[in-house]
């Protein structure tokens, strides 16, 4: 092969050895770069996980404070005023009068039986974190079988898709909140006799939907205050862990809540 | 005495006693190896000095011998890094086996003695030239798993990081000499020495770094 000039070859290696090594340079200061980036990435993702859990430990508080008032509020207002009722029925026994004393007994029988009734139904809200460790489908067949109870609904449970083997006690909780909240809701106001209720778990993402036959709503016409209470909180609670909720209602033909949640 | 240190010899017998220094307690046998892999490399850069000057003798036979050496204790050093990330044994071992056929195809071509002669224009060392591009791809992958690494790495204290950086600098940098290798005269032999002086000043500074960090990890993780 023929040989180039002197000065030419000279200029070709110092370019080329210049080019070859400029080329490691650029790529050492890439991967610094880079390396960089993934550690503010790192530090905001540890950062984003503190505020969860800070968001977690709030709503959960929160919950709490909302079963407690729920809980004050029913025991003054609800089964005080039934055990104050029982008093006074049976201080107004007049055992010579025996019909009108079977009658009054009766009464008193009635308002102490609707009186362990509201205890029980306190007893499931306080009960609610126990419950979850069992597990979320186990929580949420536990609460049918004590609305069946009742003998005023007829629920159907279907859970598809299998729950991943590493679960998030956090998110079950509050998920389960949201399903008593709806489910109060439903024998609050709904006036229903079916409800429906699907557990769904597909490619990472939790879905609970929740559907009852009863009057349903319209909600440009619920007032402020009363659409804030229920239906707002179960949008909040489903946010904070990252989820979200629609909520479809018509008049006289039911509601159907679904929850959506990343999951674990 | 002191036609014996030169601007080569002089940093890698500092990178030999650095590496001594630093990394003759350490566990891993693959950076140990790195200490007798820089006894042989400066062994060989003196006894080459020793036939060149003394005797006046051809010098590239220690080189070539040299080379089974620096491709084994680099690859098995690569085997290591790459280890924890994925099985590497059957890349580093095909590379390996390349390298052994490449080679013992030059020593039947050309004369043993001879072929990895830079000053003779008939003859190209293949094996050096195959060798600096598995070394550079080897380090560019290293780089990309470093990069795909879901944790996060201080390279400014990672010993691996810095030798692989040293090994890329001189392998990759050293292609314009392997490329221009049959086209060069020899009035600019030296021209071409500086530039490899500087590769191997960079590579030794490196790994001399790379040393003490690896010393450094070591200690603070005992402590």
């Amino acid at each position: 092969m023929q040989k180039m000039g002197n000065n030419d070859i000279k200029q070709l290696v110092i370019t080329a050895t210049l080019i070859f090594l400029m080329a490691p340079a650029f790529v050492l200061a890439y991967i610094f770069v880079y390396n960089k980036r993934k550690k503010m990435h790192i530090k905001e993702k540890a950062l984003m996980q503190l505020t969860f859990d800070a968001e977690i430990t709030k709503t959960q508080l929160e919950v709490q404070e909302q079963t407690m008032q729920t809980i004050g509020a029913d025991l003054h207002d609800n089964i005080g005023q039934l055990l104050s009722l029982t008093s006074l029925t049976l201080n107004s026994i007049e055992l010579k009068n025996a019909p009108k004393a079977r009658q009054k007994i009766d009464a008193a029988i009635d308002l102490t039986l609707r009186s362990i009734k509201e205890m029980r139904l306190l007893g499931k809200l306080l009960q609610g974190d126990q419950l979850v460790v069992m597990g979320l489908s186990a929580a949420i067949s536990h609460e049918i079988t004590w609305i069946e109870k009742s003998g005023h609904y007829k629920v159907i449970y279907t859970n598809d898709g299998e729950m991943p083997a590493v679960s998030s006690p956090d998110k079950d909780l509050i998920l389960f909140r949201i399903l008593q909240e709806i489910l109060n809701n439903i024998i609050k106001h709904a006036k229903a006799t079916e409800i429906n209720i699907k557990l769904d778990y597909q490619e990472a993402v939790l879905q609970l939907q929740v559907t009852d036959n009863g009057v349903g709503f319209n909600s440009a016409d619920l007032p402020a205050e009363k659409s804030g209470m229920g239906l707002q909180n179960i949008q909040k609670r489903a946010g904070i862990i990252g989820g979200e909720a629609t909520i479809l209602s018509n008049p006289d033909k039911g509601t159907t809540i679904t929850v959506f949640i990343p999951y674990p | 005495m002191l036609k014996y240190f030169t601007v080569n010899t002089s940093i890698e017998l500092i990178c030999f006693l650095t590496a001594l220094l630093y990394l003759r307690r350490d566990k891993s046998f693959a950076w140990r190896g790195i200490i007798i892999y820089l006894f042989i490399t400066c062994l060989t850069e003196l006894f080459a000095i020793y036939l060149k000057k003394q005797l006046h003798h051809n010098n590239q036979w220690p080189y070539n011998l040299s080379i089974i050496f620096e491709a084994t204790f680099i690859s098995l050093l690569f085997l290591n890094l790459f280890n924890k990330y994925f099985n590497s044994k059957p890349v580093i071992l095909g590379g390996l086996a390349l390298l052994l056929v490449i080679y013992c195809y030059e020593v039947k071509e050309h004369h043993f003695v001879l072929f990895r002669d830079t000053t003779n224009d008939l003859l190209n060392s293949t094996t050096n030239d195959s060798m600096s591009a598995l070394f550079s791809l080897y380090s560019l992958y290293y780089f990309y798993l470093l990069l795909k690494d879901k944790d996060y790495i201080n390279f400014e204290f990672s010993a691996n990081f810095w030798w692989v950086v040293g090994v890329f600098f001189y392998y990759f940098g050293s292609t314009t000499i392997n490329l221009l290798r049959d086209r060069l005269t020899s009035d600019y032999y030296g021209f071409t020495n500086t530039v490899l002086v500087v590769l191997v000043w960079i590579i030794y500074g490196c790994w001399s770094y790379s040393f003490i960090c690896r010393r450094w990890a070591t200690t603070t993780s005992n402590s």
